[in-house]
């Protein structure tokens, strides 16, 4: 409201006082202009994850529940504030006023901006240092924890900030935010640190940054943003792998595109929240399983977790999933009314809880019925099937309830190698004309490594076997020198199912099988 | 002038609050579901207020209870959670003790009162013992991370953590907590991954053991106190799991080996009591006069199991076995068998006799020992009486029943059941009669009747006990995770 005096006139303006408040407003203005690209760039995906794994409803019997400590209060009022990170935009606006406010309270107690770096740094580092926490498939620090750290920070500066202006005890006008004229600069140097800083970072926090991603578009169903996050890694390592052919299922593209993407192998190992690895070798990511149509798989993947970690949001609505394709109608409840009681999961909640013990409704639902096509109609154990671990390896031996769970039986085959099992699978495609690529590579591989006519009885693209032949015979030559024969011939050939029956998928650590006799019960 | 009107408008508020039962009903003949099932049951004297929701939609739920003379009526919050008093509630038990409480339940829908078929429920005049004691933990099959055992006041909703296991400390197990004749004085739990030792309550001191002496294959497992002396007999097992893709089943929990051991608490020794190559021994449990000690067996073909455990999983079927005990010289006699269960092409475990020693309770299932994972594990009873094996069919579910404990005056017992919906285990109570009848079981009273739908983790190993456990959970984390576990020897 503008001020007027007795007489009926305006104040004349303090030009210089003007110009400084606007200015120190525009210098705010970049400052979060800044922060907000950095963090909707680099870490708004990360920050949909934290929230996804945790578990943020209001009710008094929650409030009873808390941990009666400060921690547990911040805790528990960190949850609150990370649940509005299930929209990437407004998490990272949420976190940006948080470090506006830091950056605020920090120029109140220095009186400049000549600490700016200082005040971005906190939570920079902050949300670099999770991104190697490895969120996107553990939950060693509780996911609430970076929240409070950002929150804390918060609170403390600004009753540092209230504290200096009392003992200062200077009047109003003087403790105004002085601008610093370099101060644009400062900040806009700064930003562009950081972004190096972040892009500088290893191959894995792009890996673990794209994964953060693709898991946002995997609950969002977008199977061709997950691809292309995919193709667009560097070096992918194994998960990146894993969501990309998750989509692949779900595109229909796995056997034409399945191969044509190189990756790292390193082992996944559950890791506790003391930073331990834990007993089981890998604890794959249970979308990945249910997408392969191994519900119980999944089920018993994210039991698991909660067991280790709590239940969230994530475990809540993948276990919601397969207890709708168990048909399981009172488990599916209870998960299903845990969600709906969190702010932002209601609307799903609620439209999943009308699928409840309905099979038209449950088969109407894209991705419900995509899981259902492919679940094993034969009952096997895991362990007969779990070497080597991947989406659709336990479908190798199990019979599927669709054609799709052949195609994916196939892939399967190939993908672990297992040429024998999947000359069985193709006899069923002999007679067909459109044999998918990798199908048709396939066939051609075991002709060639079992030297029979097996491929004489498909309908194989002109020229295929004779570009095989060719770079069977190039491997021979560079069999002396794999590493190099593999670098020679991943441009050429990289696509090639045969390049990878070579080279690709060569882990040699073996701890990811488990004999029936390993391990406790609980 | 203005302080009357004021109570004037207090005094019509509160009349009008006023309930009354409603004159204008339609009468139903259909059931009205009420969660838990708590209709038509026998009920202990001294449980806590048995809390219910009326399922469905209504603009109003009323509840008229008749206990003895006296009519009450009683109106559901706005969920239709029907919340007794819980003084009032233990007056009306008091009241009622060999009695019935009648309940008939009115709902308005539309302006209109529907009055639904009553039902009673009988209040036994034998007591529950009033605490319950169980383990707490996620569904979870291998790992584990925040878990607790923890001790329910029956007679109220008091929980107690006897002790957590939270993220903040490495990560350990805790399982198989047992006392002796449910007193707290001797008790036990095993810790197992970091931390690992059994813990052991001796009077007022808590220890930590290792079991696993040098001489044996094993950790112990599986406890049965010696009704009298300090002794615990253990079953010692080398476990696994194998986890089906699909069907029924999810889980089989199979042993390759396993054996039984009797550990002295006084002379801090272990010694073995069986350890056949081709015999799968578990489950130990003693008879109440402490002269025989009953488990179970299997015989098995180990070099089959071993090599092909998926394939023969669903041959493994386990017998009742007993042999006895001299109390004065520690030492067993020649195994007998006492039920057959094999022959039947059954399998049981977890044989657990009352404390009278009337009644043998066990659970029976198509094929090995872990029955709280397959669906058709029931509660069987055997009459030491009259010689007679039969389910339990009012207690009993179309999921699994298995781990079950007697109350000290063997008229209640508690088991696990999955029956509300296939994964979670929760704790049921029957009443079993002077003539060994089972009533209809119910579900552990919870103050918010959703309780049980959105806990998250299930009950495992149901104990009840005669007292509380009064060792605080500091004294037994300082015992868990400060002590080294004690050696024990082993005697020849």
């Amino acid at each position: 409201m503008t001020k007027k005096r007795i007489d009926g006139s305006r104040p004349k303006k303090d030009r210089r006082k003007y110009v400084l408040k606007h200015l120190t407003r525009v210098e705010t203005g970049i400052y979060f202009f800044c922060f907000f690209v950095y963090v909707y760039c680099c870490y708004s995906w990360q920050l949909y994850k934290m929230q996804d794994l945790s578990l943020f409803f209001f009710s008094y019997d929650d409030l009873r529940l808390v941990d009666h400590s400060l921690s547990g209060y911040g805790a528990y009022i960190a949850r609150f504030f990370l649940q509005f990170c299930y929209y990437p935009l407004c998490g990272s606006v949420l976190f940006t006023l948080l470090n506006v406010g830091i950056q605020q309270a920090w120029h109140r107690i220095f009186g400049a901006s000549r600490f700016v770096l200082l005040a971005y740094l906190p939570s920079s580092l902050l949300l670099i240092y999770c991104s190697r926490l490895r969120y996107e498939i553990f939950c060693t620090i509780p996911p609430e924890r970076p929240m409070e750290i950002v929150l804390l920070l918060f609170a403390l500066s600004w009753m540092m900030a209230l504290c200096v202006g009392w003992f200062r005890k200077t009047n109003k006008s003087d403790r105004r935010i002085a601008f610093d004229r370099s101060g644009v600069l400062k900040h806009l140097s700064s930003f562009f640190l950081l972004l190096l800083l972040t892009f500088a970072a290893a191959d894995h926090d792009r890996n673990v940054r794209a994964v953060f991603k693709m898991q946002y578009l995997l609950d969002r169903h977008d199977w061709q943003g997950m691809v292309k996050t995919a193709e667009r890694v560097d070096k992918p390592n194994r998960l990146v792998a894993a969501y990309r052919t998750l989509a692949l299922v779900n595109t229909g593209e796995l056997s034409s595109r399945l191969f044509d993407f190189t990756y790292d192998y390193p082992e996944l190992q559950l890791i506790s929240r003391r930073g331990e690895t834990m007993g089981e070798g890998v604890i794959y990511a249970p979308e990945v399983n249910f997408h392969a149509g191994l519900v119980y798989a999944s089920l018993r993947n994210l039991t698991e977790r909660a067991t280790v970690y709590g239940v969230s949001p994530y475990t809540l609505k993948w276990m919601a999933k397969c207890a709708l394709l168990d048909e399981n109608r009172p488990v599916a409840e209870k998960y299903l009314a845990l969600l709906q009681k969190t702010l932002f999961y209601a609307p799903m909640a609620q439209e999943y809880r009308k699928k409840i013990g309905d099979m038209k409704r449950i088969t109407a639902d894209k991705e419900l019925l995509s899981a259902y096509d492919l679940m094993p109609i034969d009952d096997r154990f895991e362990q007969d099937l779990r070497k080597p671990l991947f989406i659709g390896y336990y479908t190798v031996a199990a019979n599927g309830k669709s054609k799709r769970s052949l195609d994916l039986s196939m892939s399967a085959c190939l993908y672990a190698k297992e040429l024998d099992a999947f000359a069985l699978r193709a006899r069923a495609l002999t007679g067909e004309k459109n044999i998918p690529k990798h199908f048709q590579e396939g066939i051609i591989t075991y002709s060639l490594l079992k030297a029979t006519d097996f491929d004489r009885y498909f309908s194989i693209m002109p020229g295929m076997k004779r570009r095989a032949e060719t770079l069977l015979r190039r491997i021979a030559e560079l069999k002396q020198t794999p590493d190099k024969g593999k670098e020679a011939l991943a441009k050429e050939y990289g696509d090639h199912y045969l390049y990878y029956y070579y080279f690709g998928n060569r882990s040699t650590k073996s701890a990811e099988t488990q004999s029936a006799s390993n391990g406790g019960i609980n | 002038m203005k302080i009357y009107h004021v109570l004037l408008l207090i005094l019509c508020t509160a009349c009008s609050n006023v309930l009354k039962l409603p004159t204008d009903v339609v009468k139903s003949d259909k059931v009205l579901t009420i969660v838990p099932d708590y209709t038509d049951l026998t009920i202990p004297c001294n449980i806590a207020p048995m809390n219910f929701r009326v399922d469905g939609e209504w603009d109003e739920v009323l509840l008229r209870l008749k206990v003895g003379d006296e009519d009450f009526l009683l109106q559901a919050d706005k969920k239709g959670n029907i919340l007794f008093d819980a003084v009032e509630w233990q007056q009306w038990l008091a009241r009622c003790k060999g009695k019935n409480l009648h309940y008939t339940l009115y709902t308005l829908k539309n302006k209109q009162w529907t009055q639904w078929p009553a039902f009673t429920n009988n209040v036994a005049a034998d007591t529950i013992d009033p605490y319950l004691c169980y383990r707490l933990i996620e569904p979870g099959y291998q790992l584990y991370g925040r878990m607790g055992i923890y001790q329910r006041n029956l007679t109220s909703f008091e929980e107690r953590a006897v002790y957590e296991a939270d993220f903040a400390s490495e990560s350990h197990c805790i399982n198989c907590h047992a006392f002796q004749q449910g007193r707290t004085d001797k008790m036990l739990f095993h810790v197992r991954n970091n931390y690992a030792g059994t813990v052991v309550v001796n009077g007022g001191a808590i220890n930590k053991v290792n079991t696993k002496a040098d001489s044996l294959w094993g950790t112990a497992v599986y406890p049965a106190w010696h009704p009298t002396q300090n002794k615990v007999a253990f079953s010692m097992n080398k476990t696994g799991q194998l986890f089906h893709l699909t069907g029924e089943e999810k889980i089989e929990v199979i042993d390759e080996a396993s054996g039984l051991v009797i550990y002295d608490a006084d002379k801090q020794e272990i010694a073995l009591i069986r350890d056949e190559a081709e015999v799968l021994e578990n489950n130990p449990a003693w008879y109440p006069t402490g002269d025989t000690l009953c488990y179970t067996a299997a015989r098995i073909d180990s070099q089959k199991l071993r090599v092909n455990p998926t394939a023969y999983y669903n041959e493994l079927r386990y017998d009742i076995m007993y042999m006895p005990y001299d109390k004065s010289l520690g030492c067993f006699g020649q195994p007998d068998t006492l039920f057959p269960a094999s022959r039947l092409n059954k399998s049981v475990s977890f044989p657990r006799i009352s404390p009278d020693g009337r009644y043998l309770l066990f659970a029976m299932a198509e094929y090995g020992q872990f029955h709280i994972w397959h669906k058709t594990a029931d509660l069987y009873m055997l009459d030491f009486k009259d010689k007679t094996i039969r389910p339990l069919d009012k207690a009993n579910s179309t999921d699994a029943e298995s781990y079950h404990a007697w109350s000290s005056n063997s008229r209640w017992i508690v088991f696990s059941s999955r029956r509300d919906d296939g994964t979670y285990t929760r704790p049921y109570f029957a009443y079993i009669d002077c003539e060994g009848r089972d009533s209809k079981a119910f579900v552990l009273p919870v103050e918010k009747p959703e309780q049980h739908l959105l806990n998250c983790r299930s009950y495992n190993v149901p104990e009840l006990i005669v007292q509380p456990i009064v060792h605080s959970s500091e004294a037994f984390k300082k015992v868990v995770q400060g002590q080294q576990a004690m050696p024990l020897r082993y005697k020849p």
